[in-house]
């Protein structure tokens, strides 16, 4: 005697009986009814390009690129920039009077109450002269210099204008010339003075008067040709006299 | 919105690791510590002018002593100094001139000392020349064949401070006979203050 077994169907209760439905579908919830799609279950988009499935990040990577790189670069703003003269402010003639303004961070060595901000220098310059001399006068203290063999000395004359108290430690009086060399960079001149902004006399490295006269001297190569002058007190801030 | 995890496909896979292999094959193979890294040496000997871009270098003298007397000390060489008298001429801007050392013929390194007025360093401006004394305190087998080695970069870090820039050696022309001699020898120099190179005498007395 053989005997069938026959499974059970699926989803069919204890009610379904001959002629009754045979149970739900595998996909079709409880309570739904044949036919309809369930709201979780994602619509087929039509295919999207891969550059429009990225526009937002396309969009994003030069932005990331140039905040990489500035960030990358914190050395040109953090050491470069603050020390030299990069910063062209003002251009004049020699003659014409030049505004300088720029900030600074102050010790307060000369003026306690200004310890530790940062203050706006302002001061008006003018180059009233520049000529080659033979000999340099004596230094305000040490031994008479010598124009070394070699070399050419330079006077340049200057007269300024600032508020009492500025302060002009750092001063440069460079002399540039048409192929770029830059003289007298350092602020100590060849006489020895590291106060280069300020009359010999003075006491110390702030102004004392609202307007004074300094004579500085550089040596320069007998061939350079000298075009500019230009003042600054330490950078980025400049300005520059076009000599004639 | 994407429902669901991006599948790993062949290749996705492939890509990235042909990336990381090309990357890998690319700083493996392509020498990237020579050539642009390295310092331009122009090379030279005492009295010779050299052109360094930022600075023309003269190594005016070379001498060697066993005892340095400066202004204020001085000072008995371990083995013997090696005296280098140089001028060097900005030619850009104010620079200071921080390498100095002396190169024996095995390779060996030997820095500057500041005792009794020497100068481990210099500092000048276009428009004049400024006269340095550097002194080395070598032993005896490092006299033969040594070279000195000036620029503005630094020497630390195996010549980090000098990549890509211009480095002036000078063969101090010292040859095995006359090593010997000059270690024979018990000088004693008395190196010069930093200051302007030949001065004029003709010049302002203020």
């Amino acid at each position: 005697m053989t005997t069938l077994v026959t499974p059970a169907a699926s989803g069919m209760g204890p009610g379904a009986g001959p002629g009754t439905d045979q149970g739900w579908p595998p996909s079709l919830r409880p309570g739904m009814l044949p036919g309809t799609v369930p709201p979780d279950v994602p619509v087929p988009e039509g295919r999207k390009g891969w550059w429009r499935r990225n526009a937002v990040w396309l969009v994003l990577l030069p932005v990331a690129m140039a905040v990489a790189a500035g960030a990358s670069s914190f050395r040109v703003w953090a050491f470069w920039w603050p020390v030299g003269l990069h910063h062209e402010v003002e251009r004049v003639a020699v003659g014409e009077q030049a505004h300088l303004a720029g900030e600074y961070y102050d010790l307060g060595l000369d003026v306690p109450e200004r310890a530790n901000t940062t203050v706006l220098r302002e001061i008006d310059a003018t180059v009233t002269s520049i000529q080659q001399v033979d000999r340099l006068p004596p230094p305000s203290w040490g031994d008479p210099v010598t124009i070394p063999d070699g070399s050419v000395a330079y006077e340049v004359g200057m007269h300024f204008a600032a508020e009492p108290k500025t302060d002009l430690s750092g001063c440069q009086i460079v002399l540039v010339a048409d192929d770029g060399t830059r003289y007298g960079e350092s602020t100590t001149d060849v006489l020895g003075s590291s106060n280069r902004c300020s009359t010999p006399d003075a006491a110390g490295f702030v102004s004392a008067r609202p307007e004074w006269d300094v004579t500085s001297f550089v040596l320069a190569d007998p061939a350079a040709k000298i075009t500019q002058v230009r003042l600054g007190f330490g950078g980025p801030e400049y300005v520059t006299f076009d000599v004639p | 919105m994407r429902h669901g995890r991006r599948r790993i496909t062949w290749k996705g896979t492939a890509l990235v690791v042909g990336g990381v292999v090309a990357g890998c094959t690319l700083v493996t193979y392509v020498p990237q510590d020579t050539g642009v890294d390295e310092p331009f040496i122009v090379e030279g000997a005492v009295g010779e002018v050299l052109d360094l871009t930022y600075a023309e270098l003269t190594v005016t003298e070379v001498r060697v002593a066993d005892t340095l007397a400066g202004v204020a000390e001085a000072a008995a060489a371990g083995g013997t100094f090696i005296v280098v008298d140089a001028s060097w001429r900005a030619t850009q801007g104010e620079t200071t001139f921080v390498g100095a050392e002396v190169t024996d013929a095995r390779g060996r390194r030997f820095w500057p000392t500041d005792q009794a007025g020497c100068s481990i360093l210099a500092k000048a401006q276009p428009g004049y020349a400024w006269r340095a004394t550097y002194c080395f305190d070598v032993p005896r087998d490092a006299l033969d064949g040594a070279t000195v080695r000036l620029a503005r970069g630094d020497q630390g870090e195996e010549h980090a401070g000098q990549r890509r820039d211009a480095v002036a050696v000078v063969d101090l022309g010292i040859s095995g006979r006359e090593a010997d001699e000059l270690w024979q020898a018990t000088e004693t120099v008395s190196p010069q203050e930093p200051g302007y190179a030949l001065a004029s005498a003709g010049g302002s007395e203020g």
